[in-house]
């Protein structure tokens, strides 16, 4: 089976690495700025932290303060860049150390460090990181089960960050390079990502006796996986990141039952979507965008923050228009990711409107964005990946047992159509061979009984074929009754 | 029609009635002990006394967990023996007067709150049974207030009467009463309004309250009305203006003005207002920023802690009643042990009814298809299951409704047995 993760190019070294995040840096810059050229040079060491109204936090040596902004030298590791701050966007600055000037030559770049076994050698003031990529197909290898297990792997290694990369399935064909258009996706799915959020929500609040930050990192999440970053505040994005493709709700139903009836049903789904991204402090409003066709949606940034108005204004960025005739998304749109009828969040767009905290394609640079590279331990990545080999682990191993599970419910299924009573010896009346064909049938439902307390949640989530099953199961009791009695007496 | 083609054909009927059987082990005949309990509202539960204390007992049914009744709602109990029954010393014992003085104190200025799940199908796992049960248990424990933390995603039409009396008319004279909304949708929502003071969860959501059957079909006509008037009664006993429960129900405009001096809100049935809620052509599900901005909820809450920070404001301090269990982020009172014990209880009779139906069928089948001499084994199980399904509906009468086994019902199987075991 094909394993469902997608193993980052571990090409550039650390240097070239640094050389990356410190270019990034430029694109980084707040949607007002105009990117300007990075002058990357090698400095001695960082002054001062500034925690940055993003939540992140950023190591610099101050060159020019003012009543309106600071200028700065921004370390990269080693490596440092210009930067203008607006004091809009800082919310304290700290000194951590003195002025560069004559400072001892260059330290060594921070590394983020593997720590190989949980616990081991790790120093107490650290940062265990617990790395997991949800990837696959969403409703199939991610479910419920498998990430719940891989967080419980989190909880047994204490970890203090859980970073959890979104990148599933979005191919039109397995083995293909070409993705789906974003009005493939199907909002139903909602009630994948709402199943498997409690893990990280309320179930997290009653298991954890302290509790982790967690961190999505999207790369795909499409379809139903839309909604499951939206539980947390710390959202950050791959440059060619996407969520959305969930655009679905207005349609849901079609023209089944009375109209009053479908508003309800489509309400309640509303709700319980807006619900997820309010407990993760987002604004409800972008869920809304992204769930229906029909809604027209701007917004334009206030002092630093984006604000939305529902509708549209000369003056305000249109995020989705109402979708109907002529603006309705032709094929070219949708095919090139650039139809506006429901929105998609690109790393760019995320950013602009806050739900993203930043851009990084690796670990080391998500982990600097999140200004933490320095105290880093990814727990459990002997092999390097930039993943925990346990949550790697449980995760593959519910993949491939879903996919056994599958076949062997197919082959169960055609072998019970087609047990067959055998002539026995000394069985004059046959009875013994209808027994033992009726045992086989039993073991073969016993068998089928045990995948799907395993993985029903997937192959049999409306519990339809598990009935089916013991009632199949009851008839043969039952056949095996009436033969005794009518072979041999009273019922 | 022949007796023979009669009988098959009100078996083909029978078939129509199954509810759809889940997985539960097939379990032993079980022939229970005669000792009956009639309780006050007419039924008559036939079972064993297995303990019994301060009047409070337990009764084996012979299916699920024991049934565990209040004295308060027993109006006569009929002994098989007069063997004295034990009173037991493990599990959740009921205190007497003394023990009651030993195990809490009433400390002065701090009100005793405790947290009740109201969670599952209204009419099945969230029912006016159990939450009328825990009254006794919640006074054992000096309960003051009491905080129903709500997840249901609605259920039966009928029940929301019953669980609105109850809050209204035995719950609010005894404690202070809250509700902490994780979902209340539909019939969950008709039913939480009765509580003048509600707090949301990030994600809660109230609301969608269109009365539907079938195939998406809605409620419409006189029955559409009976419930929009029972809402505008419910709403009232809430404090809540009768607008917004009615665009919950119907595709009808809301909106509101927010004094912002005196934080008094006005709502319009229709846009006038300056914050639209529903343009009327949608159904109104409120999420938690939309509550709390229309001071429709008093606050919003992610955990019990939150919860008792916005509480605490108007009843000072507070201190949670119960036991801390693992995994639940509250302490777990024995009101609240009993609504868990009592939806796992419905849940396991939810499952076990549909195999027990289905077996009760084959063996009326086996019957049917052997002479009548051989017709006394098959007919005596097919009894055993008949008593067996009577037990689950006296336990959840609204599980009989759904299914509709009534009086009627029965009466007409005991004959159907009967006519059997005659030839």
């Amino acid at each position: 089976m094909p394993k469902n993760r997608t193993r980052r190019a571990g090409i550039l070294g650390r240097a070239a690495a640094g050389v990356v995040a410190a270019a990034g840096l430029v694109l980084l810059a707040a949607p007002a700025e105009p990117a300007a050229a990075a002058a990357i040079t090698f400095a001695s060491q960082p002054t001062h932290e500034i925690l940055l109204s993003t939540g992140q936090t950023v190591k610099v040596e101050i060159l020019k303060e003012s009543d309106s902004e600071v200028e700065v030298n921004l370390f990269v590791g080693s490596m440092s860049a210009p930067r203008t701050y607006q004091r809009s966007e800082i919310v304290s600055i700290t000194e951590i150390g003195q002025s560069t000037a004559g400072a001892a030559a260059p330290t060594k770049s921070t590394k983020t460090t593997r720590a190989s076994k949980s616990g081991e050698n790790i120093p107490d003031n650290a940062l265990r990181v617990y790395v997991m990529e949800l990837g696959g197909r969403f409703g199939w290898d991610v479910s419920y089960t498998p990430v719940n297990d891989a967080l419980e792997k989190a909880r047994e290694m204490n970890a203090d960050v859980i970073i959890v990369k979104c990148n599933a399935d979005w191919k039109q064909l397995e083995g293909f390079v070409e993705e789906k258009a974003d009005d493939q996706g199907e909002f139903e799915e909602y009630s994948i990502a709402e199943a498997i959020h409690p893990a990280f929500t309320s179930e997290m609040r009653a298991k954890w006796e302290k509790q982790p930050q967690v961190v999505f990192w999207v790369e795909r999440a499409m379809s139903g996986m839309a909604f499951l970053p939206l539980v947390k505040n710390d959202i950050y994005f791959t440059s060619d990141g996407r969520m959305g493709g969930v655009g679905g709700l207005d349609e849901l139903f079609g023209s089944m039952g009375d109209e009053v009836v479908r508003d309800k049903q489509k309400s309640l789904r509303e709700a319980y979507v807006k619900g997820m991204a309010i407990e993760g402090g987002h604004d409800p409003k972008i869920v809304e965008a992204m769930i229906k066709k029909s809604y027209v949606l701007s917004y334009r940034i206030e002092n630093g923050k984006p604000v939305y108005l529902v509708g549209e204004e000369p003056g305000w960025i249109l995020l989705t228009d109402d979708g109907k005739d002529e603006r309705a998304d032709t094929n070219s749109d949708l095919v090139r990711g650039l139809g506006n009828d429901s929105l998609t969040l690109t790393s760019d767009l995320a950013y602009k409107l806050q739900v993203s905290k930043g851009t990084a394609d690796t670990l080391d640079d998500l982990l600097f964005q999140m200004g933490i590279e320095d105290r880093a331990y990814v727990l459990d990545d002997k092999d390097e990946d930039g993943e925990t080999d346990a949550a790697r682990r449980e995760l593959d191993s519910w993949s491939t047992g879903i996919e056994r599970a599958a076949q062997k419910l197919r082959r169960l299924q055609f072998d019970l159509g087609n047990v067959q009573e055998r002539q026995m010896r000394n069985d004059p009346d046959g009875s013994k061979a209808r027994n033992a064909a009726r045992a086989q049938r039993t073991r073969i439902i016993n068998e089928a009984i045990a995948l799907l307390n395993k993985y029903g949640e997937v192959l049999d989530p409306g519990q339809q074929f598990r009935v089916q099953l013991e009632l199949q199961r009851q008839q043969i009791e039952n056949e095996k009754r009436l033969e005794r009695t009518r072979g041999g007496g009273g019922g | 029609m022949t007796l023979r083609n009669r009988i098959a054909t009100l078996a083909i009927a029978l078939a129509m009635l199954v509810a759809t059987p889940r997985a539960m082990a097939a379990a032993n005949l079980y022939e229970p002990e005669q000792d009956i309990v009639k309780l006050k509202d007419g039924r008559e539960l036939k079972g064993t006394i297995v303990k019994e204390q301060n009047g409070y007992i337990w009764l084996d049914l012979g299916v699920g967990p024991e049934m565990f009744i209040s004295p308060a709602d027993i109006q006569e109990i009929v002994r098989d023996s007069d063997e004295p029954i034990p009173s037991g010393d493990e599990g959740f014992a009921v205190k007497t007067e003394d023990d009651k003085e030993k195990s809490w104190e009433r400390v002065p200025g701090v009100t005793r709150a405790a947290i009740i799940t109201a969670e599952g199908m209204v009419g099945m796992q969230f029912a006016a049974k159990p939450l009328r049960e825990a009254i006794p248990l919640l006074e054992e424990e000096g309960v003051d207030l009491v905080v129903f933390k709500v997840n249901s995603g609605g259920g039966l039409g009928l029940e929301i009467q019953r669980l609105s009396d109850l809050l209204q008319n035995e719950y609010k004279p005894k404690f202070q009463i809250v509700g902490w909304i994780e979902s209340a949708i539909s019939a969950a929502a008709m039913t939480a309004i009765t509580i003048e003071e509600l707090y949301f969860m990030p994600k809660g959501n109230f609301g969608a309250c269109t009365g539907w059957s079938g195939q998406l079909v809605a409620v419409e006509g006189r029955g559409l009305e009976e419930y929009l008037y029972k809402m505008e009664q419910i709403s009232a006993r809430g404090n809540k203006d009768p607008q917004i429960m009615k665009s919950m129900q119907i595709n009808i405009p809301l909106s509101y003005d927010l004094d912002e001096a005196t934080g008094e809100v006005k709502f319009y049935q229709d846009t006038t207002g300056e914050h639209i809620l529903n343009k009327g052509d949608y159904i109104l599900t409120l999420d938690a920023i939309q509550a709390e901005e229309s001071k429709f909820s008093a606050g919003t809450a992610s955990t019990v802690q939150e919860l008792q920070a916005l509480l605490e404001k108007s009843v000072g301090e507070i201190v949670w009643v119960g036991e801390e269990v693992e995994g639940i982020p509250y302490p777990v009172s024995l009101a609240e042990k009993h609504q868990r014990e009592y939806r796992e209880e419905v849940d396991y009779q939810d499952a076990r009814l549909g195999e027990v139906f289905t077996k009760y069928r084959m063996e009326l089948g086996n019957a049917q298809s052997v002479g009548v001499n051989q017709r006394g084994g098959f007919l005596k199980r097919a009894e055993s299951y008949l008593a067996r399904i009577k037990r689950m509906v006296d336990i959840n009468p609204n599980l009989g409704l759904m299914q509709n086994l009534t009086d009627d019902w029965f009466r007409q199987q005991e004959e159907i047995i009967r006519n059997l075991r005659r030839g």
